[in-house]
């Protein structure tokens, strides 16, 4: 870093990714209905966007055009032989079946009038429902006796797809390839002889918890659901609550080896086109052998990996993606990952929780005031304590002043020490926390209340007062509600720590600079980080740092660059004014419901 | 290959206010007691009445100009030499801001809380800032200007309004001061206060649009010279004129007195914080616009590299003055006595060149630049 601090390197040449309105008109395979181009009416100025259609135009060919390449070559490149024992080899080679405990291969033949076809299923034991795979598959195959054949051979494909699976998911597949990949996600595949194809059937039944409540992201008031580890049941409880025809869940596969899969979720006619074929372009470019969790594609997809705070929302609540969603946002759903990912974020959508949507807003008001002052207490306080005792002193009122001294009096260390052995030990307080086994979890009790806390003072380690404030801290830093944010304010507490024990306020005030202008110039999927405050956008203030009530909140974020930006009419509680025309249409009461 | 960074009014209006508001923090109050007696706060509204005048002038002739800066405009008057003369005396008055601001400030901040530290460490860490803030860039800088500057104006007022209690009226009699010709004739020189204004134009090509520059222009003096003058007015309402004289740190030691019961005394630490934020904005800006300066008068196709070399020198010159009272003297005797030339003369001067030169290219076929 010094390095290229000192020596200049000519710049590469690099466009980063900017979120700017696009045309809203063009979209492979989703052009606008009617509908949709009334609603165009509220969209934004049709000359701004022009300036982005043709570049969009252009982009939407070329994926369509390797798409359609795509297509061709799967479609050219059918390797599944006729001779149902080369697929038989070619499976057993390809699944390593002779190492394999969990692979079960079920030869069987399928009675056809005087004659038999050989087939067999192929499936891993412990993805599969094998109730439905006997009912559903075997037995219609291997108890068919009628099955009466005309024209070629082929006709077989239609008709056992037609008329003899009653299964309600079978795919017809033309590769090895597809097939492994579809038993692997709990499929299981049919080969028959005499057919170049298979059927892969969606026969899954993933091991894995039900839907339980959020673990992470608690509320009192709204849905008490939270995601599990299956991608479909994700999915699922978001289209149980987002019952849009517009929303579109696409697939894509992440991971050259673990061939995780994962959708993308938007909602067609309002999230920004540029912002969903971003997502998928960096998705597509993802070039590692494994992915298990959203936490490791967060890292991959982020736009800027050291910034301490975090780019992406990672939550568990579906409710919240909800929201997100029809605010225009892009969600990315994992399979075996509890955790969905939403793009793009600014500052602002890590200190809300979820509940905020679901309060009134004076409550939900308060609750933001409380958080962004433990966003502050967990970030400055024992840098400002420190700066005081070290450099200030003249601020605290002399009672004060007095007391913290008289405490501080028996200490033998410098404030600066006192403060890094007590913000160490509360952190190693927290990740032992986390770690513990359940039944010895009353011990840690005992450590941290006894031992780090009351025998401390009285061993005059500590200063009474040092317990309050890293006490206070540590409660700040629980109030935050983003568990990445959390982080990141704990690690650069530190560093203010320091700054403050090398020059007082002169050295936070620095640090608050630097942090700033680091924070300023980062971006989330190309929304500046610090929106709608830096840079201030139209109608930023509205939702940025205090919750307007929920029939004010007319538009999306502006620096979202939605595709509609109205999210209701100007009056939405039309209640109110026909109760007003009712009342003076009606009787002559005089009184007004204002 | 250069991205064109365009920030809004906002941004450019927090930006200015900054620029010129910082001397608050520093001398104006002060100086303006000085050149104006207890008619200070009289003289503080004259200044920014001619300041606004001055740009009102400016504004109207560097309407044909949209989204060009002071040096786009000095090279059209005056082709490559003009653009590199106009850029000598930009660098100049960017750098003597710079150079004196940071002496300054690490001064006063010896004097109030490092008492003990070597003036060099202190500078070190507005060197840290000013080095950090040209390598993230004017966007960077804007931004957090959008949010930093509300806060330091709350803080600001909120110092004033403590200090209400302390308010004595008879503190402004008698009325005109040190006399008419001292604060209107003398003392019209000092709309040099105002010199930071300068920076609009060499912003103007971020802004783009003529109108964004016009509006940022008058909000940003308005607004300043409101706080310019509620900063001389509170000061030389709360110490008598005498006292007024021989306080070094005006505001400072007004937030000092500040006492609202038992325990909300002393304040003035607090006051570091917003005093702090707006020094380090202020260099940190002056010193990115010396490389946007240098970069665009020498044509040169990155300011990168100049960060660490022009840093070291600014670093340097700031100690080259021998003690703060000499910093003080060239500032307000000199400085802030004639920076109204590259100010508001020079500006007016290339608008007039450029106008001429562009009426005859018309004239002659040309067609650039478009009067809208």
């Amino acid at each position: 870093m010094i390095k290229s601090l000192l020596l200049f390197h000519e710049p590469q040449v690099k466009k980063p990714f900017i979120l700017t309105e696009d045309s809203g008109n063009v979209n492979s395979g989703n052009t606008n209905t009617g509908e949709d181009s009334a609603k165009t009416g509220e969209n934004k100025e049709p000359s701004r966007r022009k300036k982005n259609e043709n570049l969009l135009l252009k982009k939407v060919e070329k994926i369509k055009l390797t798409d359609r390449r795509e297509r061709n070559q799967k479609d050219q490149k059918s390797d599944i032989s006729r001779q149902l024992s080369e697929n038989l080899k070619t499976i057993e080679e390809r699944f390593s079946a002779s190492l394999n405990g969990d692979l079960i291969i079920r030869q069987f033949d399928i009675t056809v009038k005087d004659s038999t076809i050989a087939a067999f299923l192929v499936f891993f034991d412990g993805l599969v429902n094998t109730k439905v795979i006997d009912d559903d598959i075997l037995q219609p195959l291997m108890l068919l006796s009628n099955l009466d054949i005309k024209g070629d051979r082929d006709d077989i494909l239609k008709y056992i797809r037609s008329h003899i699976l009653p299964h309600n998911q079978l795919k017809e597949v033309r590769t090895h390839q597809e097939l492994i990949d579809e038993v692997y996600f709990g499929g299981c595949g049919l080969y028959i002889d005499g057919l170049d194809a298979a059927f892969a059937a969606d026969v899954k039944d993933l091991p894995g918890r039900s839907v339980e409540r959020p673990n992470n992201e608690l509320v009192i008031r709204g849905p008490q659901e939270g995601f599990t580890e299956n991608l479909r049941a994700n999915t699922g409880l978001i289209r149980k609550r987002l019952m849009d025809q517009n929303l579109i869940a696409e697939n894509i596969i992440i991971g050259n080896r673990s061939k995780t899969p994962c959708s993308i979720m938007y909602i067609k006619d309002i999230a920004n086109e540029t912002l969903v074929n971003e997502v998928k372009r960096r998705l597509k470019n993802i070039d590692v052998d494994y992915i298990m969790d959203t936490g490791e594609l967060e890292q991959f997809i982020e736009d800027n990996p050291t910034l301490p705070a975090p780019q992406i929302l990672a939550t568990e609540r579906p409710d919240r993606v909800c929201t997100m969603l029809a605010e225009g946002r892009v969600a990315i759903i994992m399979h075996g990952s509890p955790f969905a990912l939403v793009v793009p974020i600014t500052s602002n959508d890590i200190m809300y929780s979820a509940e905020d949507q679901f309060l009134r807003f004076p409550y939900s008001n308060l609750l933001r005031f409380i958080r962004i002052l433990a966003i502050l207490m967990s970030l400055l306080l024992p840098g400002i304590y420190l700066a005081i005792t070290n450099y200030h002193h003249e601020m605290i009122p002399t009672d004060l002043l007095l007391a913290i001294m008289s405490a501080r009096e028996k200490v033998p260390f410098p404030s600066v020490v006192e403060v890094f052995l007590m913000e160490i030990s509360f952190e190693l307080i927290r990740e032992a926390g986390i770690r513990i086994p359940g039944p010895i979890g009353p011990t840690l009790g005992i450590i941290g209340a006894l031992i780090l806390g009351q025998a401390a003072v009285e061993a005059n380690i500590v200063s009474p007062i040092l317990i309050i404030v890293v006490a206070v801290t540590g409660l700040g830093s629980f109030a935050i509600p983003n568990f990445s944010a959390g982080f990141a304010f704990r690690i650069l507490r530190f560093a203010f720590i320091m700054l403050a024990a090398l020059s007082g306020f002169l050295g936070i005030t620095v640090g608050l600079i630097l942090i700033g202008l680091w924070m300023v110039s980062a971006k989330s999927f190309g929304v500046p980080y610090f929106a709608p405050i830096a840079p201030r956008t139209s109608g930023g203030f509205t939702d940025a740092i205090f919750k307007s009530p929920a029939w004010k909140q007319e538009k999306r974020p502006d620096y979202i660059n939605a595709k509609q930006q109205k999210m209701q009419p100007r009056i939405s509680r039309k209640w109110a004014l026909a109760n007003e025309n009712n009342q003076a249409g009606g009787d002559n009461t005089g009184d007004q419901n204002g | 290959m250069k991205k064109k960074t365009i920030f809004g009014h906002w941004e450019a209006s927090a930006i200015i206010m900054n620029l010129i508001c910082t001397k608050i923090f520093l001398n104006f109050p002060r100086m303006a007691v000085e050149e104006g007696g207890t008619a200070a706060w009289i003289f503080a509204i004259y200044i920014a009445i001619l300041a606004i005048l001055g740009f009102t002038v400016i504004q109207k002739l560097y309407k044909p100009f949209e989204g060009k800066d002071l040096l786009d405009v000095a090279e059209l008057a005056a082709g490559n030499i003009g653009r590199i003369l106009v850029g000598f005396v930009i660098l100049f008055c960017l750098g003597w801001g710079t150079v004196a601001y940071m002496r300054m400030f690490s001064e006063n901040m010896k004097l109030i809380s490092l008492t003990t530290s070597p003036l060099s460490y202190v500078e070190l860490y507005f060197v840290v800032c000013l080095v950090t803030g040209a390598y993230f860039g004017i966007e960077a800088l804007s931004r957090l200007h959008a949010f930093v500057v509300p806060v330091i104006t709350v803080g600001f007022l909120l110092i004033m309004l403590g200090a209400v209690n302390y308010i004595d009226p008879g503190n402004l009699m008698p009325l005109l001061g040190n006399g008419l010709s001292a604060i209107f004739i003398k003392g019209a020189q000092k709309v040099s206060d105002y010199s930071e204004i300068l920076v609009l134009f060499l912003l103007a090509s971020f802004l783009k649009k003529y109108e964004v520059m016009k509006s940022t222009g008058y909000w940003s003096l308005v607004l300043a010279s409101v706080f310019l003058v509620i900063s001389v007015l509170v000061f030389s309402t709360v110490f008598p004129y005498p006292s007024s004289l021989e306080i070094t740190i005006p505001i400072f030691h007004v937030a000092r007195l500040i006492k609202l019961g038992r325990f909300f005394q002393r304040v003035e630490s607090v006051f570091l914080f917003i005093w702090a934020a707006s020094s380090l904005l202020y260099i940190t800006v002056n010193f990115y616009l010396i490389l946007f300066t240098f970069q665009k008068a020498f044509r040169l196709d990155y300011y990168k590299p100049l960060i660490i070399p022009l840093s070291i020198i600014v670093m340097s010159l700031s100690f080259l003055p021998s003690d703060f009272a000499e910093v003080v003297t060239y500032e307000v005797e000199l400085f802030r006595s004639w920076s109204w030339v590259p100010a508001f003369v020079m500006p007016i001067l290339l608008l007039i060149l450029a106008r001429r030169k562009h009426r005859k290219s018309a004239e002659s076929g040309g067609n650039e630049p478009q009067d809208s």
